[in-house]
């Protein structure tokens, strides 16, 4: 599948959000997308998954999901924290996607802080998690 | 669980104070001041920072979430984080001065149904050793005690 980065998002200093979806034609994309395999559209989150992002992040997936986008992967490789309001956003996509027929599929922190959270939480038994994107 | 207590002080020595408003923004400023926290206990610091952390940002997220709410217009001493490092545990205190907050009352998410929200007291229990909540004339005092002893049963997340 060919994809392209669409609309590039910073939010402020702590966290940006890149999307990837399905297209005819790459559009110059300059960073290397997930292999989406069946997905429907890639998020790839970079920094801290935390309150201050958390609004941002859930905008985002909503407009994805909209857009068409319920097989979802959101690659949390890069990111360094999160928090209760970054896993809510999540959750709240994953509900969404499912009620679309989708589901979303996460790629893990590869920091073992970031990571943690979903433990504590037992999200890791909720979502779908792999570890590389090739998996996803 | 942690051990609850209703105690609301550091014993001892506070070894530092953060003062910040009551936004999640400035709820950030916790990592920083976590790192020369806990700097004097050496190789151990890059472990607890990292639960340290988690557990007093979701105490901080809560208290701007609930205590003070979305209509309140942040002030500059809004929390109050103390902090003290001694041989066996690390404790914080944090204190604001918005509503009163029954930690009984909290529902608590379903084991393996899951709820967006719901899960930041969770997340603190599980990282505490000790969790204390008490309410004094118009102050809220949240208590949290982190050993620095490898748990014996190997819990420690």
């Amino acid at each position: 599948m060919t994809t392209a980065r669409e609309k590039p998002t910073t939010t402020g200093q702590a966290l940006s959000i890149t999307t990837f979806v399905a297209v005819a034609e790459a559009a110059g994309a300059d960073a290397e997308p997930p292999a989406v395999g069946p997905s429907s559209a890639a998020v790839v989150l970079v920094g801290r998954l935390d309150a201050v992002e958390a609004p941002a992040v859930r905008a985002e997936l909503d407009r994805v999901l909209r857009a068409g986008g319920s097989r979802l992967v959101v690659d949390l490789v890069a990111v360094t924290f999160v928090d209760s309001a970054g896993l809510a956003a999540l959750v709240r996509a994953r509900r969404d996607a499912r009620q679309l027929g989708g589901d979303v599929v996460l790629i893990s922190p590869s920091d073992r802080d970031a990571l943690r959270v979903f433990g504590l939480t037992q999200f890791d038994e909720v979502f779908r998690m792999v570890d590389s994107r090739a998996a996803a | 669980m942690p051990e609850r207590s209703s105690a609301g002080s550091i014993v001892g020595e506070v070894g530092s104070t953060l003062v910040i408003p009551a936004d999640a923004m400035s709820v950030r400023e916790l990592s920083g001041w976590l790192a020369g926290l806990l700097a004097e206990t050496g190789p151990e610091a890059t472990v607890l920072q990292t639960r340290v952390e988690l557990a007093v940002h979701e105490v901080c997220m809560n208290i701007v979430d609930h205590a003070y709410g979305a209509e309140h217009v942040p002030g500059t001493d809004d929390l109050t984080i103390d902090g003290a490092v001694d041989p066996d545990a690390i404790h914080i205190e944090v204190r604001d001065r918005g509503a009163g907050f029954d930690i009984d009352a909290v529902p608590k998410p379903e084991p393996g149904v899951p709820h967006i929200r719901g899960y930041g007291l969770v997340i603190v229990e599980k990282l505490v050793d000790a969790l204390g909540y008490v309410r004094r004339d118009d102050t809220n005092i949240w208590s949290l005690r982190f050993d620095r002893k490898p748990d014996p049963q190997g819990r420690r997340p």
